[in-house]
């Protein structure tokens, strides 16, 4: 038989054997008193719901019976003092937990204090300690509360579990004169959540980490093991074993308990400002949240005593600073809050991260983890550095777009930003290091070097001529990166455009082609038939050819009826060329049967045809044809080529939806494979 | 502080300074073997026995998890941390687990010497890493003591591994 069916035929032979009355003790209370390791870790609203039915049962309120019984008759009647004083606390603990009173909290002290000569009985130790507990949470004092669950652990917990599971085996946990033994799974329960969520709760966010123990403890084969007792889905287990992950984990804090609780308090807050942003945008209610998340951040960041937990908090603290830029963009919204974090912090951390990959990593704080690990922790802070750069700049592009009497300033953010990433990416995507960096790292690189591009060359009113040769040179240096965003190639030439430097476009853009013809990475992804490899085909072959190389810089896809139609021009040319050659053929080979003398020099005074004039003529039209020729060959090739490339239009916006698209390991490879040096330190 | 929390604390530092004797060599001859109540000394069988290496096993976990708690806080250079796990563990120690290493019978049991000895193993790594190096020396000497002769068996050192028992007690006592 379980606690609950056990308290309710109690309770039913209490309710029946001695109706209550104020002034008198209640069996009903009594038991459900008796019983409050049940359920006193419910919340606030379940336990006052729970006392009000309990009351009712009992014909009397908590309230009345402590004001009317256990301070006023009971010290006078009862022969169990020790019962009665354990009663008395615990009925205080209960009105103070479901009403948040100081003052029952303060009598539920004093009343267990009488007991603390008879703490040899387990469950007066558990009131005991459980009780003080509370109190030191309420006061915010984590030292007596840690001291308090650590007494309670040696002094009832460990004798209680010496003998629990020999009568769980002979199923006596739960017989009637099992006593307080059978609380053992509740025990666990209730200290579980007194550490992981009631601190929390009461702002204890320090000097925690002596209870790490107890956490690892509890989670290893306590809480949640007695289903038969606590559902596993009731428990606490789920929370425990995120936490107990999270310990262990790379977004750890050398297992600190207080980093972890601190780290998932600010999620948690992440979440509700995440929800109230999709619901309400960015009203009052959602800065709010905004604000109560990254003060939780702050709190988190200085509980962090190693840089591996310095790292855990940027990873996600990022994320909330690159979601409030888009937010302002996507909402038109001008909401101003105080970060304080930045995305300089986030790379100073990286850096010292990366300063230990050759030497003792483990020392920033990845004791308990593998090294792959510790570079999937880089990766991921890495990851977050690159979206919140692209993300504030795309913002300020916006600004820049918004407000145009403002755009040379918001324009030139945005280069700073994207500049700021470019170098960070340049003095670390080395050969040494490049496992530190994730694949996606490249592509942002691209958006970075052409988000330059456009800021001083499409978005700035009006760009310094250093600053126009400044964005030609990063659309290049997108292309090296990226040669596969069709888009970028006429980007250039409108640059040297407004400079009035076209004519070095093929000088600028070859070396490009060449890369790209060249690429052992690209052809084996081709040949081996990966992801895109047939897109990739067609970009590489174009690429390959120099006309298709000026078609892309030069041309518009608007313009390909017109192309076409010269191309049909062309041939049209051909063909009256040949008639005209043909017949001026004909005629000078008449002539020349008439008239056998040798040309003259020059054709006549009269104007009409000798035989010098069509032999010239002759002549004229066949370079006419051979240019024509050739005219045609190159259009007929490279024309199809280039508009081939049109329908491999939209790969860069897919990469740029996912992270984990395929291409960018490709990307990755071809920056790695002897790619030209001036990129890597421009 | 409670007055049995107190108790254990006290029983702790009685421990350390029996500790301390042993390591001037003034040792006390019944050290390991405190008089103890015939039922806790005595071999056990059946329901008892299981539930003795039930409890041993449990304890050799809780000592594991200890050992990560104090390593964590030494990495993280947590010295309060550090402090308050070591009055804890040596409560855990001198109220729960020495009465239950306490026995003779336990190191022969064929049923209980493996997890007796990863346990005493355990027990000296913890208290390597609380700084107690003396008290970590006189276990591994009580476990050379009690299995003498008996080197080759296997033990779960270092954790998550197994090794000779003879091979693990010198890694421990080299600096583990």
């Amino acid at each position: 038989m379980r606690i609950g069916a056990r308290i309710r035929l109690v309770l039913l032979g209490l309710a029946i054997a001695s109706p209550a009355s104020a002034g008198t003790e209640s069996a009903v209370w009594s038991s459900y008193l008796d019983y409050a390791y049940v359920y006193s870790s419910a919340d606030a609203a379940a336990l006052r719901e729970r006392l009000q039915g309990y009351g009712s049962e009992a014909g009397i309120s908590l309230d009345r019976y402590v004001s009317e019984y256990f301070e006023t008759l009971a010290p006078h009647e009862s022969p169990d003092e020790e019962s009665l004083q354990r009663r008395k606390a615990i009925a205080h603990l209960l009105l103070h937990l479901s009403k948040g009173s100081q003052e029952e909290l303060e009598a539920s002290v004093e009343a267990i204090r009488a007991l603390s000569g008879r703490l040899d009985r387990h469950e007066n130790a558990y009131w005991y300690h459980y009780i003080l507990a509370t109190r030191a949470l309420e006061r915010g004092n984590a030292g007596d509360f840690v001291q308090e669950v650590l007494d309670l652990w040696l002094t009832v917990v460990l004798p209680l579990e010496a003998t629990y599971q020999t009568l769980d085996d002979l199923s006596l946990s739960d017989a009637p004169n099992s006593g307080f033994l059978a609380a053992l799974p509740y025990v666990y329960e209730n200290t579980a959540r007194m550490i992981v969520l009631r601190s929390q709760e009461k702002g204890v966010d320090r000097d925690l980490d002596p209870l790490g123990a107890i956490v690892r403890l509890l989670y290893d084969g306590r809480v949640g093991a007695h289903p038969e007792v606590i559902p596993v889905a009731a428990s606490s287990r789920a929370y425990l074993e995120r936490i107990v992950g999270r310990m262990d984990g790379p977004e750890s804090d050398v297992g600190s308990l207080t980093f972890t609780l601190a780290l998932l308090e600010a999620s948690k807050h992440h979440e509700t400002a995440r929800g109230l942003l999709a619901q309400d945008g960015l009203g009052a209610a959602t800065q709010r949240a905004l604000r109560t998340t990254t003060g939780a951040y702050e709190v988190a960041f200085k509980r962090a005593r190693t840089v591996e937990g310095q790292c855990a908090v940027y990873t996600r603290v990022l994320r909330e600073i690159g979601e409030v830029y888009v937010a302002k963009q996507r909402l038109d919204t001008e909401a101003e809050l105080d970060m304080p974090f930045s995305i300089e912090g986030a790379v100073g951390v990286w850096a010292t991260l990366r300063g230990e990959m050759a030497g003792d990593w483990k020392k920033l704080g990845y004791q308990n983890v593998t090294r792959e690990q510790y570079l999937d922790a880089m990766r991921r802070l890495w990851e977050e550095i690159q979206e919140t750069s692209l993300n504030v700049a795309d913002y300020y592009l916006w600004r820049a777009a918004k407000e145009p009497t403002r755009a040379d300033e918001y324009a030139r953010a945005a280069a700073r930003v994207y500049g700021r990433y470019l170098g960070f990416f340049h003095q670390y995507a080395t050969e040494d290091g490049k496992s530190a960096l994730p694949d996606s790292a490249y592509f942002a690189a691209f958006e970075a070097s052409k988000g330059v591009g456009n800021a001083l060359l499409a978005y700035a009113a009006r760009p310094s001529s250093a600053e126009v040769v400044l964005g030609t040179e990063r659309y290049r240096s997108a292309l090296l990166l990226f040669p596969f965003d069709r888009e970028l190639w006429p980007a250039i030439t409108a640059g040297l455009g407004r400079h009035g430097r076209q004519s070095e476009y093929a000088k600028i853009v070859r070396p490009i082609a060449e890369h790209v013809a060249r690429s052992r990475a690209l052809s084996s992804w081709i040949d081996g038939s990966e992801p895109e490899a047939k897109r990739l085909s067609v970009l590489r072959t174009a690429l390959a050819d120099s006309e298709v190389l000026l078609y892309l810089g030069f041309a518009e896809s608007e313009r390909i009826p017109e192309l076409d139609a010269q191309l049909d021009e062309l041939r049209g040319k051909r063909e009256a060329l040949l008639r005209e050659i043909a017949e001026l053929g004909s005629r000078r080979d008449a002539m020349r049967a008439v008239s056998p003398e040798p040309v003259p020099a020059a054709p006549d005074e009269t104007g009409t045809d000798d035989l010098a004039d069509v032999a010239q003529k002759l002549a004229d039209a066949e370079a006419l044809l051979a240019r024509t020729e050739q005219q045609i060959a190159a259009r007929s090739r490279a024309l199809p080529l280039w508009k081939e490339t049109l329908a491999t239009d939209g790969l860069a916006d897919e990469m740029r939806a996912r992270r984990d698209h395929p291409v960018h390991v490709l990307l990755r490879r071809m920056y790695h494979e002897g790619r030209p040096m001036e990129t890597r330190n421009d | 502080m409670t007055e049995i929390a107190l108790r254990a604390w006290i029983a702790g530092f009685a421990c350390l300074a029996l500790a301390a004797c042993a390591s001037s060599g003034s040792r006390p001859v019944d050290f390991g073997s405190t008089e103890k109540a015939a039922e806790e000394t005595a071999p056990l069988g059946g329901a008892s026995l299981d539930l003795r290496r039930a409890n041993m096993a449990r304890m050799y976990e809780d000592l594991m998890h200890f050992r990560t708690a104090l390593d964590d806080a030494e990495q993280r250079g947590d010295r309060t941390t550090q402090v308050a796990l070591q009055h804890f563990v040596d409560a855990y120690i001198g109220m729960h687990l020495d009465p239950m290493l306490a026995g003779e019978w336990q190191s022969r049991h064929p049923e209980l010497w493996g997890v007796d000895a990863d346990l005493r193993l355990a027990k000296a790594q913890v208290l390597a890493r609380m700084r107690e190096r003396a008290r970590a020396n006189a276990v591994l000497e009580e476990v050379g003591t009690r299995y003498a002769g008996r080197e080759d068996m296997l033990v779960h050192y270092p954790p998550g591994n197994q090794s000779p028992l003879g091979k693990a007690v010198q890694l421990i006592r080299d600096g583990d």
